[in-house]
């Protein structure tokens, strides 16, 4: 049986939040491997991030190791049809890739052509490419809840 | 040229021949319109046709936002024909992972370089 840890934060809204968000992951993750403490946080960083971005001020977020499994939730509301849409689409289209690492580079080759404007559209793909997490949600009547989860082994 | 300082990141800016350009700390802005591509648009007029280092190597956290900023910086150093080589830290996982595909990008730019080195121990 795998260890149990849970650290459950409840947002208000505000960006700085995600910097302590960062410091704390980075201190309840400390024993672990470096590779999974910095995938972790910036994969915990970018689901909050888009949930600011896209959704309602209140936020919660948790994280759990539990069987041999990492699994980041962030949940929030009132994000905007058209959004929400966009998000279901890019999280399919991530999670029918077979090469995540193309997808990035893609996104890449996009952004050079107007870096400066539309939305980045990199923090899913970062989530799958760089931090190896599986990216899954279930929507609730306005509530929609983002996983990421990865193995430990 | 000034020094960037906001939040946890500092971008030093070294008068050498090549410029340095050092990336230290965290960038986690959630708006790089507000601070950080402004400052990169200013970097870009005051070096223009010169030769420049971007030294990422200690840079410890980046979001995607700034990797959108990362990809400004070369467009627009490459057209002020900034001579440029960017150096990440290959030893970090994800700074490998989020840099590497920069090199084959990089050979879309004249004037970017993007290379992958070990941190000195």
């Amino acid at each position: 049986m795998g260890d149990r840890v849970t650290i459950v934060y409840e947002f208000a809204s505000v960006q700085d939040k995600l910097k302590e968000l960062r410091k704390k992951l980075q201190h309840q993750l400390r024993d672990k491997d470096p590779e999974l403490v910095d995938a972790t946080v910036m994969s915990a960083a970018e689901l909050v991030e888009n949930a600011i971005k896209y959704g309602s001020s209140e936020i919660s977020f948790n994280l759990a190791i539990e069987n041999d499994l990492l699994t980041i939730g962030v949940a929030n509301r009132s994000m905007d049809q058209g959004d929400l849409d966009s998000f279901k689409a890019h999280v399919a289209k991530i999670r029918q890739s077979e090469d995540v690492g193309e997808l990035y580079t893609q996104r890449l080759m996009e952004l050079i052509e107007d870096p400066l404007r539309g939305p980045t559209q990199l923090g899913l793909i970062r989530i799958a490419h760089e931090g190896k997490f599986e990216l899954d949600y279930r929507q609730e009547d306005d509530l929609i809840r983002v996983t990421a989860t990865r193995s430990l082994n | 040229m000034e020094n960037l300082k906001s939040d946890d990141l500092e971008i030093a800016v070294a008068l050498e021949d090549p410029i340095r350009i050092s990336w230290i700390g965290e960038s986690g802005f959630t708006d790089p319109g507000a601070v950080l591509d402004p400052y990169i648009a200013r970097l870009g007029d005051a070096f223009c046709g010169r030769n420049a280092i971007v030294d990422f190597m200690d840079l410890n956290y980046m979001n995607s936002s700034t990797v959108r900023s990362i990809i400004y910086l070369c467009k627009l150093f490459n057209e002020k024909s900034i001579q440029t080589t960017i150096i990440y830290n290959k030893s970090l996982n994800w700074q490998a992972v989020s840099f590497r595909p920069l090199e084959s990008l990089g050979q879309l730019f004249e004037y970017i370089n993007v290379e992958g080195k070990e941190a000195s121990a």
